[in-house]
């Protein structure tokens, strides 16, 4: 089991959360050509090591966040809102 | 008789007799005995049978490493097989047996394997029953299949009752800044060191007394009692009977708390287990080290233990267990154990394989009447069913040379140490082989676990005090985890060092590594020659330290004699993975009280009691339990379901919609929103109106579909399916928050607020007049199809009412806040009944949908385009939205796609099952051109008839006869494909 | 109103039966249901903080939303941070304050609200609930979202005890689990 610092509960068990998936994907309009969807939906990096990955507080207080992983260790480097209007806290 | 218990001494309570019943002998003991050191004070000397050979088995140990003394505690529902009798508390009434032997332990009809086992060593069941040559050539196990069973019967491990378990269990979680595992020395120092600090501090013990090795000392009762008082007095929580099992990701740790097997009578309102998840900001190991053996011939017949344990008889329970003792020791830590056997009154013989031991160490021994032979071991015990003398011998050039014999009674054994390092191991830290200390060591760890006393190679008791009290400088500087430079305690290793011992190889007589799994050295051997060299296939091809012990004395021994027949180092073989538990947990402690009707959690609707008083038969649609039909006068579930949707298309019918998912979305940009979610246009729905949407996923596969309601300018009512509910709000939360995050827009779930129900039938409006306090406001003209009103039941009860329908009909759903939800049903029960209504469930429900060819997730299974479920026409042309890029791939709209059809059978009495494949009629076979996701008997059409997917969909398979495959239920049915939309496809009924 | 506010019923209904439970020697944990329960949720963004802060202000005197994880407890009414940008109120808004910008939704059906005291009370809810309620992380004023049994709860904590706001479907079942949980503490159904 995982602990995952929510930036507005604090450190809560992962079983709280839901994976989203990668991170670091822009999604681009909806209006954007097949061939940025396709990128953007179904190439996958498959990382050992450091990535970013979207998480949902499910069970607290639904926020969407950002979370800096090791794949390999498990260990989490950094945490933040997905939403940029939240990051720095309301 | 030759073990006793002494008059005075251990730390027992001879005041408090217990009676116990062993192998249905009434025994007694004290409070504070196990069931082990109350055995060996009666002098019981079989307790076990071994698994493979059912050679005869006594106690080996007095701990969690007990690989002989396995036995069944408890009878009836309560009885629980594979019990380690060193650590099982011996309670008022406790009943036990032996295991794996009949009729009884002392005469086992099954040890005549012993006499065949040279046919039963490594390998020999997989060799000798799967693929047998040259019956099996290539074609798998059939014959181990029918083999297994009698196979697994002859290797025991007792057996566990049939009845249900009548036990309670239940989770527990904790937090903490330090967890301490373990209260000997070296974690009673640190505790009484953190309490002087404001951490917050769990002291975890798996014994029932704490002190650890101090309760193994005649002497430091009183340092124990001292430190005990001030651990008692300040803030730690300290756990007893309660063992570490696991430790996990970011200081997450396991515990299982036994907290009713020391029990006479069980309270009902006490679990017996508790099973802890605790985060620790920081964890200290001080897990201690456990005694090994050696291998040598008949190491395994009772009477032969390690030396620490006949200590620990002697010291805190008050028993001498021989009166003639060999010890056979390698290292220094049988030397106060003889000593103080001696002292008690045995003859004591010490055999030491080192050449060279200090003269002070001598001179102290001989001169308290201990005769001590250097350079020896033993090599040969000699029994049968008790040891009464040994061989042992002398290295000569590197080969053992037997020198003499003794007569004994008890013979012990200390082959060294192995520090218990499995909790850090547990974290992917390698153990280390230290070739000094011949065990292995815990490795280096990035994270905040630290390791104190013997459990990290620290031997001297006054060495783990230090170490524990020393671990206050490491939370000082660094309160996360330990600064790589800094040590804890150094560890000095042995004072006169140990020599490495595992094997004394003389004669070809069974000389066992792990006892509890019946591997032989020759075993360990056997699979060296046949290449099971890696340590990982070795343990598999042998089952080293597979059983309930898991190796914990045995596997350093095969360890090193796979390195010695490789002629290769410890260091290079290495270890086998530690895993979680530690010790076994139980199956229930996993489960808590998450069982039978709590299984998963049950889902009410607020009209749950209504429909149950309304003769409702309930089911499960997700994790909502609703009404599945209603029958009247003893009707069956067919008779009930056709008799409500006849009765609902004819006149009226209720049915409790409240599992809808229900979502409120609200914010400036809302109207925005639903149009880039909805793949129909949503820009310019008026207030007061619903309309039907469906949602893409972005890949342009359908994910749900529901009405949503324009309440006012920026605030809507989104209902979805019951099972896509809770995904989709997380979804449109994604969305907005990830993605499109310059909307104002809020979604919140209002599933519970509100209570629904469906009204449908030519009765509907009727039905509805009656109920609400202004009728004018459900009349056709303030209330169309697709319209909705907020509006109040006769009695002031606030309501939502929208025209909508599933079935087909004419009808609404309503819906009120929950707690008047079973007014809700009294009221529309009253009008609906005296028009001659009436309620319907699921299966009704069903019935109509699939007439109407309504979708449900049955259909929208996730691999389904708009155009293969009908839907085209909700594509808006003149807009983006999820899924309108990704939703015209190639793959996406070629032609041929299985498409929704309706399912009619050839011959309308035939009927045809849901999940069937439809196949051409010439082409019985493979994936066929479709499949079935629903049938239903149609009170409309008055035969069978089903929805699913064929390829090239209706249009396709006109005046073509399919065939509904069935190949599980052997089952095949002609079949036409006709259009979905079989009942009404004008959809005139809804409207008026 | 007065008139339907008599006709709620609570999910715990029938299956609320006061009395004792467990063990007899010990009465360590207290149950109390709020019924009729009263909760508007008010929702904003990060430019409409000061709107909400109105409303808060000329509705029930509170100036200030609350922090995350807290709450601001009145005479009159409650104001609990649920969410980044979600307050709960505990008491009636008037449906016109809702507007665009600091939307206004009545959650009053929405969940059941139990009331959890006693000297055991922590301990109780340790054994289902996985966060951490030690009196420096979780104090009174103190709220949180979390997990039971798979079911996502909303937890305060005020002078009379520990708040569960309960889903209202899955409220008799999770109920049920806490009455088993409850019993070796002694338990009173008040």
């Amino acid at each position: 089991m995982i602990r995952i610092i929510c930036p507005f509960c604090g450190e809560r068990d992962h079983s709280e959360f839901t994976y989203g998936g990668d991170g670091s994907i822009k999604y681009p309009e909806i209006g954007a050509t097949t061939e940025e969807w396709v990128s953007a939906v179904f190439e996958r990096k498959n990382i050992k090591g450091k990535q970013l990955e979207t998480w949902h507080h499910l069970h607290g207080c639904r926020m969407w966040i950002v979370v800096e992983r090791d794949t390999n260790t498990h260990k989490i480097f950094r945490v933040w809102p997905a939403d940029p209007r939240m990051i720095g806290g309301i | 008789m030759t073990a006793k218990r002494l008059r005075s001494g251990g730390k027992i309570d001879r005041d408090k007799i217990l009676n116990f019943t062993w192998d249905g002998q009434e025994l007694e003991g004290y409070s504070g005995d196990t069931l082990a050191s109350a055995l060996v004070a009666n002098n019981r000397r079989i307790i076990g049978r071994s698994f493979k050979y059912h050679r005869p088995r006594g106690i080996t140990s007095s701990g969690v490493e007990e690989s002989g003394a396995i036995v069944t505690v408890g009878k009836g529902a309560r009885k629980e097989v594979n019990v380690r009798a060193t650590t099982q508390e011996l309670y008022h009434g406790l009943t036990a047996t032996g295991q794996n032997a009949w009729p009884n332990v002392r005469f086992d009809f099954g040890s005549i394997s012993n006499y065949f086992s040279k046919f039963l060593g490594a390998g020999f069941y997989y060799k000798t029953f799967m693929g047998i040559p040259p019956f099996e050539w290539g074609r798998g196990t059939k014959i181990w299949m029918f083999y297994e069973k009698y196979i697994r019967k002859a290797a025991g491990m007792g057996a566990a009752s049939r009845e249900p378990d009548p036990d309670n269990y239940e989770h527990a979680h904790g937090f903490c800044d330090v967890a301490i595992i373990g209260s000997g020395p070296a974690g009673l120092a640190a505790a009484l060191e953190l309490s002087k600090t404001n951490q917050d501090v769990m002291l975890i013990e798996q014994d029932f007394e704490l002190g650890g090795d101090y309760l193994n000392y005649d002497s430091k009762s009183e340092d124990l009692a001292r430190i005990l008082l001030k651990i008692n007095k300040s803030n730690i929580r300290i756990m007893k009977r309660t063992t570490a099992f696991g430790a996990y990701d970011h200081g997450t740790l396991g515990l299982l708390e036994r907290v009713g097997d020391h029990l006479s009578t069980p309270l009902n309102y006490l679990p017996r287990h508790r099973f802890w998840t605790i985060r620790a900001k920081r964890i200290i190991l001080a897990t201690g080290a456990i005694e090994r053996h050696f291998a040598f011939s008949n190491n395994d017949i009772p009477g032969i233990m390690t030396a620490s344990s006949a200590r620990t008889y002697l010291n805190r329970y008050g028993i001498l267990s021989g009166e003639h003792i060999v010890i056979s020791t390698n290292n220094d830590s049988a030397y106060i154990v003889s000593q103080e056997l001696k002292k008690a009154g045995a003859n004591v013989t010490l055999l030491d394989a080192r050449a060279s031991i200090p003269n002070h160490l001598k001179k102290k021994i001989t001169g308290e009447g201990i005769e001590l032979i250097s350079s020896a071991a033993v090599s040969e015990a000699v029994g049968p069913s008790w040891v009464s003398k040994i061989k042992f011998a002398k290295l000569i050039d590197d080969k053992w040379i037997n020198q003499g014999e003794k007569s004994c009674d008890l013979l012990l054994i200390s082959g060294g140490w192995s520090p218990v390092i499995n909790l850090i191991s547990h974290r992917g830290s390698k153990a280390i082989w230290d070739e000094r200390d011949c065990c292995f060591l815990p490795g280096h760890s990035e994270e905040a676990i630290d390791l104190i006393g013997s459990a990290r190679g620290i031997w001297r008791i006054d060495d783990c005090v230090k170490s524990g009290i020393n671990i206050k400088h490491a939370l000082d500087k660094n309160k996360i985890a330990l600064s790589k430079s800094y040590k804890v305690t150094e560890n000095k290793g042995w004072e006169n060092p140990i020599i490495p011992l595992y094997e004394v190889d003389i004669s070809n007589k069974k000389s066992f590594v792990d006892l509890q799994h019946d591997v032989t050295t020759q075993d360990i051997r056997v699979a060296h020659q046949e290449g099971f060299v890696s340590v990982e296939h070795l343990k598999r091809y042998t089952t080293l330290g597979m059983a309930t012990d898991q190796g914990k004395t045995g596997n350093v021994i095969g360890i090193a004699l796979m390195a010695k027949a490789l002629n290769a180092t410890v260091t290079n073989v290495g270890t086998t993975t530690f895993r979680p538990p530690y010790t076994p947990i139980s199956l229930g402690a996993l489960a808590g009280r998450n069982t039978n009707d709590h299984f998963r959690p049950l889902r009410r609707t607020p009209m749950d009691d209504w429909n149950l008083a309304n003769s409702a038969v309930m089911t499960h649609a997700g994790l909502w339990r609703r009404p599945w039909y209603f029958p009247v006068n003893g009707e069956n579930i067919s008779q009930s379901y056709i008799r409500e949707a006849r009765t609902t298309r004819n006149k009226v019918g209720l049915c409790d919609v409240t599992s809808l998912g229900k979502i409120a979305i609200q914010g400036p940009d809302a109207t925005e929103f639903l149009n880039r979610v909805y793949t129909n246009p949503f820009a310019k729905l008026p207030i007061n109106k619903a309309r039907y949407g469906i949602m893409l996923r972005d890949d342009g596969i359908v994910l749900d579909d529901g009405t949503t309601w324009r309440l006012s300018e920026t605030d809507y009512f989104m209902t979805t399916t019951t099972a896509n509910a809770a995904r989709v709000v997380s979804w449109l939360e994604e969305l907005l928050q990830v993605r499109w995050n310059t909307l104002k827009v809020h979604i919140t779930s209002v599933t519970d607020q509100w209570a629904g129900c469906a009204i449908a039938g030519p009765l509907s409006r009727k039905v509805l007049e009656k109920c609400v306090k202004d009728s004018d406001c459900v009349s056709n003209e303030n209330l169309p199809f697709m319209g909705i009103t907020s509006t109040f039941l006769f009695n002031d009860i606030p309501c939502r009412i929208a025209r909508i329908s599933f079935s087909g009909e004419m009808a609404s759903e309503i819906y009120v806040p929950s707690d008047y939800g079973h007014v809700l049903m009294e009221i529309l029960w009253e009008a609906a009944e005296s028009l001659g209504g009436c309620l319907y469930g699921l299966e009704a429900l069903g019935a109509m949908r699939i007439e109407k060819g309504h979708v449900t997730g049955a259909e929208l299974d996730g691999r389904v385009t708009l155009e293969d479920a009908g839907l085209v026409k909700m594509a808006s042309t003149k807009k983006d939205f999820i899924g309108s890029a990704l939703r015209k791939r190639p793959e996406m709209i070629k032609a041929g796609r299985p498409q929704l059809v309706g399912i009619f059978p050839e011959d309308i009495n035939a009927t045809f099952n849901a999940g069937s494949i439809i196949c051409d009629e010439s082409n019985l076979n493979g994936h066929g051109e479709g499949w079935v996701t629903a049938v239903t008997y149609s009170p409309v059409f008055n035969h069978w008839i089903g929805i699913g997917f064929i390829s090239g969909g209706y249009q396709n398979w006109q005046n073509k006869v399919a065939v509904a495959a069935d190949p599980i239920r052997d089952k095949e049915t002609r079949v036409k494909i006709v259009s979905p939309y079989m009942y009404d496809p004008e959809g005139k009924r809804h409207y008026g | 109103m007065g008139n339907a506010d008599n006709n709620r019923m609570s999910a715990l209904g029938r299956y609320y039966v006061k009395g004792h439970y467990g063990n007899k020697e010990s009465n360590n944990i207290i149950f109390e249901e709020i019924e009729s329960l009263v909760l508007f949720q008010v929702a904003f963004w990060p430019d409409t903080v000061s709107k909400v802060e109105k409303i808060l202000n000329s509705e029930l005197g509170i100036k200030k939303i609350p922090k995350p994880g807290s709450s601001i407890i009145n005479s009159s009414a409650s104001v609990i941070r649920v969410e980044p940008l979600k307050i709960w109120v505990t008491a009636k808004l008037e449906e016109d304050t809702s507007k665009a910008d600091t939307p206004i939704l009545d959650l009053s059906h929405s969940r059941t609200n139990l009331i959890i005291h006693g000297n055991d009370a922590t301990k109780l809810l340790n054994r289902f609930l996985p966060i951490d309620l030690r009196e420096n992380s979780f104090g009174i004023g103190a709220v949180a979202s979390t997990m039971f049994h798979h079911v996502g709860i909303t937890l305060w904590r005020t002078e009379r005890g520990y708040h569960l706001f309960l889903p209202r479907g899955f409220s008799l079942s999770l109920f049920e689990l806490l009455k088993k949980g409850a019993k070796q503490f002694g338990l009173q159904i008040k």
